[in-house]
């Protein structure tokens, strides 16, 4: 794992590799349309991990398959996405394809429902290169070999040829990260990808992936909704509420003063190993339903800082520069650590 | 298989103890052996001074009745056919107290004690958010007046927001009502907060056990130092991190688990000894922690 100090922003001088603007998801189905993304704008640069933080319904994974071009028909999708130099929200089912592998690969959380359990993980992941023309077919195995080596997977040459059931979690979710880093694609979206694995795994697996994104400088979004992960793996954090980015900037400026309440009150809600406490403050109330939005700021009948102003409730924030980040809110300049507190109660009714 | 290997554990009334593991070590094996829902081959199991063991299955409910269960996940934990008041009321009809324990009030104040309004008692479960199904959960867990409850990851399927509600309401519940918690969960975090004691379980068995404090401080089994340098810290963002042991390879199999101390092919102090004698669990010298390990003490 990375050291602090060694952390930089990275490439800012330079054009995004990724770039989101204005970027809005409604899923149509029978029933009400579910706003799920309401007006997202997110750069991504080479050479960085970016993380997405989020609680459930936050949007957070439905704009990253939004990026990688992976939503489902039922997806009404709004705004713009440039991979590399191409809009992803316009492409067609060819360019979607030769996209992905090339310019974009995805972790997801589960990797045993990731990989195909009746092939040899060998001849999975490197798949895509071999469909892609970039890779023939008699070289598959050797090349597997090769990417299975540089996930640490021991007995490479064994191992390509197993199947899944053969792996244990971790090592199947290695051999996921081989498969997405397989054509050197330009973007990885990581979905919660240690989730599922026992802690002293994740250690390993984020190590790993720091250490792959390092060395091929390929950017790395990291969905999760764990802050500890974040604070040791990302460079820039996006802290997303109710569809919309509400905080973004270095996740040290970020850690140390956040400057919207949601965050801060985030914060100060997880409970620390490194800190020992009386009690929680917890949030009150529940994270916001897509189809049951509040008006105006959607944190404002959760925040402390709001206090019910009028302003809150009627206006939505946009994003503006305060401190050394952006973040979206009419009050941030009154948000400190201490100030997002709410009152300890955890017995909160209906 | 053995899920469980000779695990000792005790709890006061009014007091935690945190059982933390990596999957597959045995924590929740050993929750249901003590409420009866897995049969245990050996030991003992005593619940308030009686041995429950082999108890026929009418002595055994009226046990149950003092140590109720809370599962992970309350989406799968609650019929979704039955309203949230007659769940709750469900636990005090099998035994047939309805009436005994003061029926519609004694359901009310249930209601109110896990901070939800009485009122919504007659909708059913999937009208409610992840953390209010919780307060169900806990509420139909409550209704017996149970000594002991078994927490079961009570908090891991929720947000981290709605988390820390339900610590507190657990917290302020144990004070009000003197009960003794068994808090099962691999979340170190939430364990450390909620917890007076702490016991550390690797492959069926409890490789360290101590206070809260001399747990998180000075943990002496390898094992448990790993598990704690694991853990992704906020303050990394700020402050970086000091150096992170990291474990070789996963856990093995239960089902056939590494000769001597199980733990010692991924071990950073293993010798040739811990490959072939398992090393009993008592008290390491100079310290107030018990641990399973023949070459306890402070970090590599």
């Amino acid at each position: 794992m990375q050291q602090t100090a060694d952390r930089t922003v990275a490439g800012q001088s330079a054009d995004p590799v990724l770039s989101i603007r204005s970027l809005s998801v409604t899923f149509v189905g029978s029933g009400k349309p579910i706003p799920a993304v309401r007006g997202v704008d997110l750069d991504v640069f080479e050479n960085e991990v970016l993380g997405i933080v989020g609680e459930s319904g936050s949007g957070k994974s439905v704009t990253a398959l939004a990026a990688a071009g992976l939503l489902p028909g039922s997806a009404r999708i709004e705004g713009s996405i440039v991979l590399a130099g191409r809009n992803v929200v316009t492409a067609d089912a060819d360019d979607l394809r030769r996209m992905r592998g090339q310019d974009i690969g995805v972790v997801f959380q589960d990797p045993s429902t990731t990989l195909n359990p009746l092939l040899p993980v060998g001849r999975q992941i490197v798949e895509g290169e071999v469909a892609h023309g970039r890779l023939a077919p008699v070289a598959g195995h050797a090349r597997a070999v090769e990417l299975l080596r540089e996930v640490d997977i021991a007995d490479p040459e064994n191992r390509a040829r197993q199947f899944p059931f053969q792996f244990s979690g971790g090592m199947r979710q290695r051999a996921v990260i081989a498969m997405a880093m397989a054509g050197r694609p330009k973007v990885i979206i990581a979905d919660e990808p240690t989730t599922a694995l026992d802690v002293t795994v994740q250690a390993q697996v984020l190590a790993l992936l720091a250490l792959r994104q390092k060395e091929t400088g390929a950017a790395v979004v990291l969905i999760t909704h764990d802050l500890g992960v974040v604070a040791e793996v990302a460079h820039r954090v996006a802290v997303m509420y109710g569809g919309r980015i509400v905080e973004t900037g270095a996740v040290r400026d970020i850690f140390a003063h956040p400057r919207h309440p949601y965050t801060a009150a985030l914060l100060r809600s997880a409970p620390r190993i490194d800190v020992t406490g009386d009690r929680l403050d917890p949030i009150p109330g529940q994270p916001p339903t897509p189809t049951d939005m509040p008006a105006g700021c959607a944190f404002h009948p959760r925040c402390a800082v709001s206090a019910g102003r009028e302003r809150c409730r009627t206006e939505a924030p946009p994003l503006r520069p305060v401190g050394a980040q952006i973040a979206a809110c009419h009050f941030a300049e009154e948000t400190t650590v201490a100030s997002a507190g709410i009152p300890a109660s955890a017995r909160t009714p209906l | 298989m053995r899920a469980v290997d000779g695990v000792s554990l005790r709890v006061a009334r009014g007091e935690t103890l945190g059982l933390v593991g990596e999957s597959g070590c045995g924590k929740t094996t050993t929750g249901r052996a003590i409420m009866g829902l897995v049969a245990s081959t050996g030991g003992s199991i005593r619940f308030d001074g009686q041995e429950i063991r082999g108890l026929s299955r009418n002595d055994m409910r009226g046990v149950r009745r003092r140590m109720q269960y809370v599962f992970q996940d309350p989406y799968s934990s609650l019929n979704p056919m039955l309203s949230v008041g007659d769940a709750i009321a469900e636990p005090l009809r099998i035994h047939g107290l309805y009436d005994e324990m003061g029926g519609d009030r004694w359901i009310a104040q249930l209601f109110d004690m896990v901070g939800l309004s009485s009122s919504v008692a007659h909708r059913r479960p999937r009208e409610f958010s992840g953390g209010q199904k919780q307060r169900i959960g806990i509420a139909r867990a409550l209704s017996l007046k149970p000594g002991l409850l078994i927490l079961d990851e009570p908090v891991a399927s929720l947000d981290v927001s709605i988390q820390a509600q339900i610590v507190n309401l657990l917290q302020d519940l144990q004070r009000e009502l003197s009960l003794a918690y068994l808090f099962i969960a691999h979340d170190l975090s939430v364990v450390k907060h909620i917890s007076d004691r702490v016991a550390v379980m690797y492959l069926g068995r409890i490789v360290e056990e101590a206070g809260k404090s001399d747990l998180y401080a000075a943990p002496t089994h390898p094992y448990t130092q790993a598990l704690l340098s694991a853990v992704p810290v906020v303050d990394a963002a700020t402050q970086g991190r000091g150096p992170r042991i990291v474990l070789q390879g996963e856990i093995p199999n239960p089902s056939a688990p590494p000769s001597g101390c199980h733990f010692h092919p991924r071990c950073f102090r293993a010798t040739e000894r811990c490959s072939v004698e398992a090393p009993a669990f008592g008290l390491v010298a100079g310290t107030r922690t018990e641990a399973a390990c023949h070459h306890p003490g402070p970090g590599p």
